[in-house]
């Protein structure tokens, strides 16, 4: 047959045409949708939070980078799995975190955890929590001891700059409509983000800015030590005023980032809602068990606000490499984590949770694959039937 | 209105109809035309031709071998001027008669017969007789589907006008410009089966098919329309089944089984032509179309036309990216124009070098779309992983590797671009040749 004329090339087999979905869409939708979080972080605690923000992407990216050229593979530092790797441990990470623990984490997640296994899908754990737990077991003084205040507190102890400082504010807003909590609430913020400003520019010492997380607090100063749990205490947690990591505090800004990865469909967003309401449930139910106050007295949105725990359910459960790829694999997972969760947090030794709950679950993902496998058409169970060879 | 759909997955590809407004129009007559003596599933046919005879419009030039097997007819009356083995699309090296056109072209519809007097068998042998065959695509001889084995009793006839593929209308156009020779071919085949109940499965997008044959089935017990929910790939012989009569063909066995035969209402119009008017199958419907086509449209072909001739009425661009044999989805690509329409095409897609499907070489990140949109309930992540690392076996015995219908739907929606289709595709076509290997051994 003879060659047809005009240059053709050919895609040698069907499918011929394709959705236009793109993987390294999905990376950078993440990394947009984590931006939020990040920001106000920066916002909340200072110069301190965007240097290890900085440290970690920087050090993350550089390890890609040696490791495509050492493995001699395509490069892959623009894809944008880095970056979120890098920011996801920075968000792990306390604010006022020493660089070099930055540095070797980040290493580590990339070199380690995802590298030596083969590079993007193939890593078994969610690489930036595999960083966080060799930072938590080589320094646990720092994941222990160096929270910094974030604004509000810090006010409360340098009350002459904040009349100063509120001056000027309320010269510019001065309104009494609807929603008036919040509205003050927000002017405080405010009020109190420029004190900060002010007396850090006239460097304060680090050591008066370090407190207890929430978390921290219940779990040696039971129920009492937190002080309360109205609205006006709540709001706090939601809006990210408290200490603790650099991106898990802000409930706000972790719920706006996860919208926009449900509206790009770029997450496996059922995981996290099972997650998040296991946590909430088994938190009502046991939450009060430690501090002998019986059944069902747990305080669900407490504990869902506090700690990683949105954090992780929005964006590292949901890591489409260590999560399963069935939808019923994927509810059994989301429960496994938030079993696990309420346990560590409510009879664990650490206060916190989620990290090692979510590295333990991805652990059972090939098990949990395997259980949850769909039927196949034509069968009565998931395997085809014996016969079936022709 | 109640719409039918598969339980499972789906996808709703890029392309629209855009020839779907265009009624039939006649290909001009070809110059030459190009017949293979395999255009069916089975035996080749034995050629019975040599370069030199004179042929007239329909006489028999290849004589079906055994059971499972299909004559062919010339196309266009004219001299036979080669007999050779050609590449075409389909398969490799297949004996063609090359017919050069001249002479003159015959009234097929001149003489009816009465076919409620005829016996079943009689029926038959003039579907054979025409060789008809699938036009679906597969190309099953279409007198041996409607014979179904003894022991099978037939409850259900599907007649398969979802035309699920993005770009084809060739079906779309047939039965809105002829329903009554559709529906006539309908009761032929109820008849042969034994009175099943038929369905019309037709897609929502198309519902002014819908309402059409909602009147003309007023008073006719029988046959019903079974609108389905316009989603890809609907038109699946297997997923049918489970959308409009609930039941589901057994892994490895065939829709007699399971009580229904399914046919193309193309390929029911093809053997209503058969049996009343002793029509041979010597042209098709097909749909010229695509995104690199400015016009597109709807023509009635000859069996043997080479694409080329279609393509220049056409202004096909020169620098198009793939001419698709089929739909985009699972239609085969050539570069080759001379090849000519069997009577499986029916389609020529013309896709530019941006639809153009890049594999990238990016790692599976184990998205999951893939699982999400396959239709036969499989994990084709699973099945691409084990037949990229040649563990064939564990994929057919635990995965369901044969049970892919290869739609496409798993490469459509992967982000990484990995080609999932080819790979399942090499791993069956590794399984039968060691099956071969193990039979001889």
């Amino acid at each position: 047959m003879a060659k047809a004329e005009g240059k053709a090339a050919v895609v040698p087999f069907s499918p011929h045409i394709h959705s236009g979905a793109s993987t390294t869409r999905i990376m950078w939708d993440v990394v947009i949708a984590l931006m939020p979080a990040g920001i106000v972080g920066v916002w909340l605690f200072g110069k301190g939070a965007l240097v290890t923000i900085g440290i970690s992407v920087g050090t993350a990216l550089v390890t890609e980078l040696l490791a495509n050229l050492l493995l001699k593979r395509v490069p892959t530092v623009l894809d944008g799995s880095a970056v979120i790797t890098g920011l996801l441990f920075a968000y792990n990470l306390p604010p006022a975190a020493p660089w070099y623990v930055t540095a070797a984490g980040a290493f580590f997640s990339v070199a380690v955890v995802k590298w030596a296994f083969g590079g993007l899908g193939s890593n078994f754990m969610n690489p930036a929590l595999g960083g966080r737990i060799f930072v938590m077991a080589a320094w646990p003084a720092v994941m222990i001891n160096h929270w910094s205040l974030p604004v509000d507190s810090f006010a409360a102890q340098h009350p002459a700059v904040v009349a100063n400082v509120s001056m000027k504010i309320s010269m510019v807003t001065n309104r009494d409509e609807i929603v008036a909590p919040v509205t003050n609430y927000l002017t405080n913020f405010a009020t109190n983000f420029l004190t900060r400003a002010e007396a850090a520019a006239k460097t304060v010492s680090v050591d008066a800015l370090t407190s207890a997380t929430p978390l921290t607090t219940l779990k040696f100063h039971g129920w009492d030590g937190v002080q309360g749990l109205g609205f006006d205490q709540l709001l706090p947690r939601f809006l990210g005023n408290v200490p603790g990591c650099i991106g898990e505090t802000s409930a706000a800004a972790l719920l706006l980032g996860a919208v926009y990865l449900v509206a790009r469909r770029a997450i496996k967003v059922h995981i996290s809602l099972v997650f998040i309401a296991t946590a909430a449930l088994l938190s009502w139910v046991f939450g009060g068990l430690p501090f002998h106050s019986g059944l069902f007295t747990g305080h669900p949105l407490y504990h869902v606000l506090s700690g990683g725990l949105l954090l992780g359910a929005f964006f590292m459960a949901t890591d489409p490499v260590t999560s399963p790829i069935t939808f019923a694999g994927g509810i059994v997972f989301g429960a496994l984590m938030g079993v696990l969760t309420v346990v560590i947090r409510l009879w664990g030794g650490s206060p916190e949770g989620v990290s090692y709950a979510i590295v333990l679950a991805n652990i059972f993902v090939p098990f949990i694959d395997r259980l949850t496998r769909g039927r196949i058409y034509g069968c009565k169970l998931p395997r085809p039937k014996a016969e079936a060879a022709k | 209105m109640r719409l039918f759909s598969f339980r499972r997955g789906g996808i709703h590809p890029k392309g629209g109809k855009p020839a779907a407004m265009l009624p039939i129009t006649n290909a001009h007559l070809p110059h030459y035309v190009i017949i293979p003596m395999s255009m069916h599933v089975g035996e080749s046919a034995k050629c019975l031709v040599k370069p030199g005879d004179v042929v007239r419009e329909g006489d028999r030039i290849g004589e079906a071998v055994g059971l499972i097997s299909s004559h062919v007819h010339a196309s266009v009356p004219g001299r036979v001027t080669a007999v050779q083995k050609l590449d075409l699309v389909h398969a490799k090296g297949v004996e063609c008669v090359r017919i050069e056109t001249g002479g003159n072209i015959r009234n097929w519809y001149a003489e009816k017969r009465d076919w409620k007097k005829l016996d079943n068998a009689k029926i038959l042998e003039a579907i054979r007789e025409a060789g008809v065959v699938g036009l679906g695509g597969a190309c099953f001889p279409t007198h041996v589907k409607l014979s179904p084995p003894p022991g099978c009793e037939i409850k259900d006839l599907l007649v398969n006008i979802a035309e699920c593929e993005p770009y084809l209308s060739a079906d779309y156009r047939l039965v809105l410009e002829r329903p009554e020779d559709l529906l006539e071919g309908v009761r032929i085949a109820r008849k042969l089966l034994g009175n099943p109940q038929a369905h019309l499965c037709i897609e929502d997008s198309q519902s002014d098919l819908i309402e059409l044959f909602g009147s003309l089935l007023q008073d006719e017990s029988g046959i019903v329309v079974a609108p389905l929910r316009s989603v890809y790939p609907q038109g699946s012989e297997k997923l049918l089944a489970q959308a409009v009569l609930r039941r589901e063909v057994p892994s490895g066995k065939l829709p007699p089984v399971a009580g229904f035969v399914a046919q193309n209402a193309a390929t029911l119009v093809a053997v209503m032509e058969a049996v009343v008017y002793g029509k041979p199958l010597i042209d098709r419907v097909l749909t010229f179309s695509g995104a690199g086509v400015k016009e597109p449209g709807n023509y009635k072909v000859r069996i043997g036309t080479p694409i080329r001739h279609l393509a220049q009425d056409h202004g096909l661009p020169s620098k198009y990216a793939v001419l698709v044999a089929g739909g985009p989805m699972m239609g085969r690509s050539t570069e080759d124009q001379d090849v000519p329409v069997v009577k499986a095409m029916n389609g020529i897609t013309v896709l530019r070098k941006k639809d153009d499907y890049r594999v990238k070489n990016q790692p599976c990140i184990r998205c999951a779309r893939c699982v999400d949109v396959c239709p036969t309930g499989l994990e084709p992540t699973t099945l691409s992983k084990l037949c990229e690392a040649m563990r064939v076996e564990e994929a057919v015995s635990e995965y369901g590797l044969l049970n892919c219908i290869e739609c496409g739907n798993c490469a459509y929606a992967c982000p990484s671009t990995i080609p999932i289709v080819g790979q399942i595709r090499w791993g069956k076509s590794f399984w039968t040749r060691q099956q071969v290997r193990a039979k001889s051994s």
